[in-house]
């Protein structure tokens, strides 16, 4: 019973271990170099000169490149990438919304309305 | 399977809306007039020329007190002092206007050589141009107290503007831009100043845009001077979160043209006071 015991505790003590050194890996992995950043923040700009070629920019796409350049600057490329993904999701909404605007304008015609 | 769903109703939206979105100015004025006509049966059209105080009696009440004190007065005379001052060839700005300046009812109009919109402020630098003045700048206190002066005197001029064949264009892009949607908040201008006007924003009535283009240039109290109605463009594209364009850019003349002619026939009543 005894042995049982210790055998179980071994066990667990090596999966622990096992544990620790993928989650070591994974963190290893995750770090984030500051071409990556520089990539993803040229990316959020290139999607929002399209979008205000539309005429249709976002003030927050701006607000959230110029945040993310600021704490690259300062060092912190995981929360700059943050910042970065953030600004490419929100230029990439600004240009979905110019393409389907290009259309759908059209339903806010007060004679549509009318006929609704 | 989705594609064929968007392929057919894209047939269908451009077998019943693209007709009405090419509907020619003429129907699209009476449509845009017919559509405030219901949504506010107890108000005189002509009275949208107030704007949110056409829709509201008591704001409308406190306003009208402002007004026996016109914060744009100073404006109005310096605008007037602009106007006649000489240019370095002896000229002054009344060389370039007819009507001694009162033109601002027929403003914007189509130049079919420049194939461009021209607003009155884009006059006022031809006028310069014409005169080997340098240009002002569109954001520049000038070119607003001289919109100012020439708005005061060409107060009660019936809107008249001139949509030929070949402003068409202009006009249909300054139309889809109204009616689009934009910014963060995902709202056009006819959200806010059609489907909501009369509701309140805070503790704003929102206006009907028919009566918008009338009252400009206009001395907001938020922004302690007069500023013309590209500046206030500007401010409602970054309140729903869209970036601003730059005043006098192409879109915006467009949308100027689109608005001043869905108010064809009110009278001119700037400068104007609001909050």
């Amino acid at each position: 019973m005894l042995k049982l015991q210790i055998g179980y505790i071994v066990i667990a003590l090596l999966l622990s271990t096992a544990g620790v050194t993928v989650g070591a890996k994974a963190e290893v992995s995750k770090q984030i170099t500051s071409d990556e950043v520089q990539k993803l923040i040229s990316r959020a700009e290139d999607i929002h000169a399209q979008a205000k070629e539309k005429q249709n920019g976002w003030v927050m796409t701006n607000q959230l490149i110029a945040d993310a350049v600021e704490v690259l600057r300062n060092g912190d490329p995981e929360r700059a990438h943050t910042l970065a993904l953030r600004a490419v999701k929100v230029a990439t909404a600004s240009m979905d919304q110019a393409i389907r605007e290009s259309k759908s304008w059209m339903m806010r015609l007060p004679d549509h309305e009318a006929g609704k | 399977m989705m594609f064929s769903i968007r392929r057919t109703l894209f047939i269908l939206q451009s077998i019943f809306i693209l007709p009405l979105a090419m509907a020619n100015p003429e129907s699209d004025r009476e449509s845009f007039s017919a559509y405030y006509k219901d949504r506010f049966p107890g108000v005189e059209l002509t009275a949208h020329v107030d704007g949110a105080y056409a829709l509201d009696a008591q704001k409308k009440e406190q306003w009208l007190a402002m007004e026996d004190f016109p914060p744009y007065e100073f404006a109005i005379d310096d605008g007037e002092t602009l106007f006649n001052a000489p240019f370095s060839n002896g000229k002054t700005y009344a060389a370039c206007f007819e009507n001694d300046g009162a033109v601002k009812h027929l403003y914007p109009y189509f130049d079919t050589q420049e194939r461009q919109v021209v607003t009155l402020a884009v006059a006022l630098n031809k006028c310069r141009e014409l005169n080997d003045e340098e240009t002002l700048d569109y954001a520049s206190e000038d070119i607003a107290l001289l919109s100012t002066y020439i708005a005061y005197i060409s107060r009660d001029e019936k809107i008249n503007i001139k949509i030929g064949p070949e402003g068409r264009a202009a006009y249909e892009k300054g139309k889809q831009y109204y009616y689009s949607r934009r910014g963060q908040l995902n709202f056009a201008c006819s959200h806010c100043h059609m489907q909501m006007s009369g509701m309140k924003l805070r503790a704003e009535t929102l206006s009907a845009s028919l009566g918008h283009v009338t009252h400009w240039p206009t001395y907001r109290f938020k922004w302690q001077e007069v500023g013309g109605l590209h500046k206030r463009f500007i401010e409602c594209n970054e309140q729903v979160g869209a970036e601003g364009l730059a005043m006098q850019s192409e879109t915006y003349r467009n949308l100027e043209y689109f608005l001043s002619f869905m108010s064809q026939g009110m009278p001119i009543n700037g400068p104007a006071s609001r909050k």
